[in-house]
C-alpha cells in the first residue's frame, strides 16, 4: 500500500479547512459553542443551529437540493428548537466567496419536518460548480460545494463519483469520509446503511469515546423521535459533514435506515404488519428530513427512492430501491443451498414495476455508461467453494427469478457499458458479470463493483477467511478487500477508471487514505482490467 | 459568533441578484396545529421503582389517533426530578385508529428518597399522569460487590445483551438471549471490556466469570478464552489477574487483594475466533 495524496487533494483539503473555520464539534449533553450568545433572537434558538451541517444532493443539468437542519442542541428532543416554524435564508453563488450570489431566498423550517429545509434550488448552469450557504437567527451556516449534472445531449467529458455505503457510527470514526472530503469528486453515491438502528453503549463502541453517549441513545430507533436522533449523532460527526461540504450526495437507502434485513412488510422480529408499517414510515420520514432529497416528504409508510439522473452522453445513473418492495427472505434468511423457495417466479426484490423501470430505461439509454446504485450483491456469490452451493438470501442470490430477469435485462444491453455498484456487504469486491458465472470463458458483460463500507465492519482486514473462500468459489471475482474506505469512479468516453481506497483502521482518527487496487473498464468491453495494485489472482 | 447580514464570508460586499425561491421547503401541509384526536395512556396505573442503577422498571404509553386521519404526533414526557426517563419525546406516525405502543424506561438515581413522584405526557390537548412509587433500594448479602452498582462496557449488543445483564444476579446460561446476559457489540475486534464502578474503595481479591455455556453454545465453543482483570487503584489500572485458554462455564481468579475504586474485565479472546466476547455473569469479591 502506498500513501497516495494528490497535489489536488491537498488543494482540496486546504480549501475545506478555510471554508469550515466554523465547523462545531459537537459535546454530548452539554451546550454548544456559541449557545451563550445566541440566547433570544427572532427565531427563538437557544444557540448555533447548523450543529448538524449542510449538504447538498441530486443534481440535475439546472438544479441541485440544498438541506439542513436546525439543531442548537442535536440532542434533545426536537433537536433543541422550538415547537413552531423558524425562517432560514440561504444564498447560492457562483464563487465561494459569494461575491456572485445568483439565487437566494428565505424557507421555512418546519417542527412537523424536525425543523430540517430541502431547497430545491433551479436556474442554474449545467455542468458547474456552485457555493451556498444558509443563515438563521443571526448564525451562518457551514460553506459548501456543489455542482450540476452536464446538460443533456453534452458528449466528452469526464465524471467523477466516490462510491461507498454503510457507515455504523460505533463501528470507528469516519476517516474515510474525511478523506473523501478532499477528494475531486463531482458527485458521491451512497449505497445504504447510512445509520444503522440499534442503541448505541456509552462508550460508543470501537470509538471508545471520553465524553459518554448519552442515555437516550441506548434504546433501538423505533419512533420518529428516536430515528431523528440517531441521524442527529451520525450527521454530528464532523468528517461525515466535511464529505457533505464538498460535494452533492445522491443516496439511497437500504435496511439498517428502518431495521437489519427488513423485507417490504416483514420485519426482522416478524412484528404485525400494521405495527411495523408505522415503524417504516417513521424511518422513512427521519431519513428524508435529513438527507438532500427533493420534496414533498414521505407521508406514511411509502415512499418512491428509485430515480434517474444523467450526465450528458458520458453516463446515467439509476438509483434502486431494493427494501421497500421485496418479499420476505427464503427458507429464514441467512446463507442458504439452492432451494425451490430461492427460485419461486413469485418472489421479488426491486418488484415487477421498479425492475421494469430499470430495464426500460436502460434499453432507451443512449448514455455510454449506465451505471446502477444497488444495495445487495446482484451477481451470482457462492460462499461454499466445493462443488455444493451456498447463497445470501438476503441478496439477490436469494431472489433467483427476478436475480434472472435482472441480469438478462442487462446482459442484453451489454454495448451500453452496465457498471452495478453494490454496497451492504462491508468489503470491497470487483466483478465480472459473466454469461455463466460458473464458467470463466463464458462471456463478460459488465462489472459489478462494491466500494466497501465507510466504517461498518470496524477495522477490517485485508482478506477474512470467509473471503478467500468467495475468491475459491468464484472465478468472476477478481478482487477481495475488507478495509474501510471507498471507490472513485472516473469515466471518460473511452474507459472507466476505478480506484479501490482504503485505510489501514479506524478504531483510532487520522489513519492515510491509500489506493489499494485500480481497474479500467474499456468502453465497448466489458470486463476488468488490473492496471494498479497486487495481483489477486 | 452570531452577526449581522451575511458579512463575516462577504470580504466585498455582495451583489445580490434576483432573489428567487423556488420550492421553498417541504410540503404546505402542516399537520401539527391539527392534533386533535390524540389519546394517551399507560399500561399502569402506578409505576414501580427502586433506586439502583439497571433496574428493569417503566411503563408502556399507549398513544393513539381517534381521528379519521393519519397524522404525525408528538407527546412530550416529564418526569418529576430526579427520575429519568428513557425518552422525553415520542414522534410517530399515527394512521386512524392506530393505537403506538413504546416502552419507556424509568430510573431512579441512587440516593433517590423512597416516595411518590409523577411523570407527565402531554399530546395536543392531552394530558396524562402516571403516578411512580420508589421504594428502598435493595441489598446484597453474598458479599458480591459487582451487584447494585454501576456497570459500563466497551459496546453492547442491545437490546437484547445490555451490559446490565452481567451483573443481574442471573448466572444461567439458559437465559441467554433474554437480556440476562452481555454481548459486545463489534463483532470480530478485540479487547472488549466490562467494569462494575464502587462507591468507595473496595478490598477485592476474587473475580468470578460465567461465561455463556448453554446446551446450544458450550463455554467451550463459545465462551470467553483469554481476558485480563484490572483494578483500579489510587485511579490507576493495574492487572490483578490473567485467564488464557479457558472453556470452562465458571473461572475464577483469585490475586493478593487490592483496595480498588472499579474493576474491568479486559476480554480478548473468544472460543470461537474473531467474533464476540459473551458473559453471563460477572462477580466481584474480596476474597
Amino acid at each position: 500500500m502506498t500513501e497516495d495524496l494528490r497535489p489536488a487533494v491537498r488543494m482540496a483539503r486546504r480549501r475545506f479547512l478555510t471554508l469550515t473555520g466554523a465547523a462545531t464539534a459537537v459535546a454530548f449533553g452539554t451546550n454548544l459553542p456559541g449557545s451563550a450568545l445566541g440566547t433570544g433572537g427572532t427565531g427563538g434558538l437557544t444557540g448555533n443551529p447548523f450543529t448538524l451541517g449542510v449538504a447538498s444532493g441530486d443534481p440535475l443539468p439546472d438544479g441541485v437540493v440544498i438541506w439542513t437542519r436546525l439543531a442548537p442542541k442535536p440532542f434533545e428532543p426536537l433537536g433543541g428548537a422550538p415547537y413552531k416554524e423558524v425562517r432560514v435564508d440561504w444564498q447560492v453563488a457562483t464563487d465561494e466567496r459569494f461575491h456572485q450570489v445568483i439565487r437566494s431566498g428565505r424557507a421555512t423550517a418546519r417542527p412537523e419536518y424536525a425543523h430540517s429545509v430541502h431547497i430545491d434550488v433551479r436556474g442554474l448552469q449545467p455542468g458547474r460548480h456552485y457555493w451556498y450557504r444558509f443563515r438563521c437567527d443571526g448564525y451562518l451556516s457551514q460553506t459548501a460545494r456543489t455542482r450540476t449534472a452536464p446538460a443533456p445531449g453534452t458528449r466528452g467529458g469526464q465524471l467523477t463519483l466516490g462510491v461507498s455505503s454503510c457507515q455504523s457510527w460505533p463501528d470507528g470514526y469516519y476517516t474515510a469520509q474525511r478523506h473523501l472530503a478532499s477528494e475531486d469528486v463531482d458527485a458521491v453515491v451512497f449505497l445504504g446503511d447510512y445509520i444503522y438502528e440499534y442503541g448505541i453503549a456509552a462508550a460508543g463502541g470501537l470509538r471508545n469515546v471520553a465524553d459518554p453517549v448519552p442515555s437516550q441513545f441506548r434504546t433501538e430507533a423505533d419512533t420518529l423521535d428516536r430515528y431523528r436522533l440517531q441521524y442527529a449523532l451520525y450527521k454530528s460527526d464532523p468528517d461525515l459533514q466535511a464529505a457533505h461540504l464538498n460535494a452533492p450526495w445522491i443516496t439511497t437507502w437500504d435496511d439498517h435506515e428502518v431495521q437489519d434485513n427488513y423485507a417490504g412488510t416483514v420485519s426482522k422480529s416478524n412484528a404485525p404488519v400494521e405495527d411495523f408499517l408505522v415503524r417504516r414510515a417513521n424511518a422513512y420520514r427521519a431519513y428524508w428530513e435529513h438527507l438532500p432529497l427533493r420534496s414533498p416528504a414521505p407521508q406514511g409508510p411509502n415512499y418512491q427512492l428509485y430515480r434517474r439522473f444523467g450526465f450528458g452522453r458520458l453516463a446515467e445513473l439509476s438509483v434502486l430501491d431494493t427494501r421497500q418492495y421485496r418479499s420476505d427472505q427464503a427458507a429464514g434468511d441467512g446463507w442458504k443451498a439452492d432451494s425451490e423457495a430461492r427460485r419461486d417466479p413469485a418472489r421479488v426484490l426491486a418488484g415487477q414495476q421498479q425492475t421494469q423501470w430499470y430495464l426500460n430505461g436502460l434499453n432507451r439509454s443512449r448514455a455510454t455508461w449506465n451505471v446502477l446504485a444497488n444495495q445487495v450483491i446482484m451477481s451470482r456469490m457462492d460462499l461454499d467453494p466445493t462443488a455444493a452451493d451456498l447463497y445470501n438470501m438476503d441478496a439477490w442470490d436469494g431472489y433467483g427469478a427476478e436475480q434472472k430477469v435482472m441480469l438478462d435485462g442487462v446482459a442484453a444491453n451489454r454495448h451500453r457499458n452496465p457498471v452495478v455498484l453494490t454496497g451492504d456487504v462491508h468489503a470491497g469486491y470487483a466483478m465480472e458479470m459473466k454469461r455463466d458465472f460458473a464458467d470463466p470463458s463464458s462471456q463478460t458483460y459488465g462489472v459489478e463493483l462494491v466500494p466497501t463500507s465507510f466504517s461498518s465492519g470496524g477495522n477490517g482486514v485485508d482478506v477474512s477467511a470467509n473471503g478467500q473462500k468467495f475468491l475459491d468459489g468464484n472465478p468472476h471475482l477478481k478482487l477481495v478487500n475488507e478495509k474501510r474506505g471507498y471507490s472513485v469512479l472516473r469515466f471518460d468516453e473511452r474507459e472507466l477508471r476505478v480506484d479501490f481506497r482504503a485505510v489501514p483502521y479506524i478504531d483510532k482518527p487520522g489513519a492515510p487514505i491509500s489506493t489499494i487496487h485500480s481497474f479500467v473498464v474499456e468502453a465497448g468491453n466489458p470486463g476488468l482490467n488490473s492496471v494498479a495494485g497486487k495481483a489477486v489472482r | 459568533m452570531r452577526i449581522r447580514g451575511w458579512k463575516p464570508l462577504v470580504l466585498l460586499g455582495a451583489v445580490l441578484t434576483g432573489v428567487v425561491a423556488a420550492g421553498i421547503t417541504g410540503p404546505a401541509v402542516a399537520d401539527r396545529p391539527a392534533q386533535g384526536g390524540l389519546t394517551l395512556a399507560a399500561d399502569v396505573a402506578e409505576v414501580s421503582a427502586v433506586p439502583v442503577p439497571c433496574a428493569k422498571q417503566g411503563f408502556e404509553l399507549r398513544f393513539g389517533n381517534t381521528g379519521k386521519t393519519a397524522v404525525y404526533a408528538d407527546a412530550f414526557l416529564e418526569a418529576g426530578a430526579p427520575l429519568t426517563l428513557s425518552r422525553k419525546l415520542v414522534s410517530s406516525y399515527l394512521p386512524p385508529g392506530y393505537t403506538l405502543k413504546v416502552p419507556i424506561d424509568v430510573g431512579a438515581p441512587r440516593g433517590t428518597a423512597p416516595g411518590t413522584y409523577t411523570i407527565e405526557v402531554k399530546a395536543g390537548d392531552q394530558k396524562l399522569s402516571l403516578p411512580v412509587r420508589v421504594g428502598e433500594p435493595p441489598t446484597d448479602n453474598s458479599g458480591n460487590l459487582a451487584r447494585f452498582v454501576p456497570v459500563t462496557a466497551s459496546s453492547e449488543h442491545l437490546p437484547v445483551y445490555p451490559a446490565c445483564g452481567a451483573v443481574d444476579g442471573d448466572r444461567d446460561s439458559e437465559h441467554w438471549a433474554k437480556t440476562t446476559g452481555w454481548n459486545d457489540a463489534t463483532k470480530g475486534n478485540f479487547p472488549d471490556w466490562l467494569q462494575v464502578t464502587f462507591d468507595k474503595p473496595e478490598t477485592v481479591g476474587r473475580v468470578d466469570l460465567y461465561t455463556l455455556n448453554s446446551k446450544q453454545y458450550p463455554a467451550a465453543g463459545y465462551g470467553l478464552k483469554d481476558w485480563d482483570v484490572l483494578a483500579q487503584v489510587n485511579g490507576a489500572w493495574q492487572t490483578v489477574a490473567s485467564v488464557r485458554g479457558n472453556t470452562a462455564p465458571l473461572n475464577s481468579s483469585t490475586f493478593i487483594p487490592v483496595t480498588a475504586t472499579a474493576v474491568r474485565l479486559l476480554a480478548l479472546a473468544s472460543n470461537e475466533g474473531p467474533t464476540y466476547s459473551r458473559i453471563v455473569e460477572l462477580e466481584v469479591y474480596a476474597g
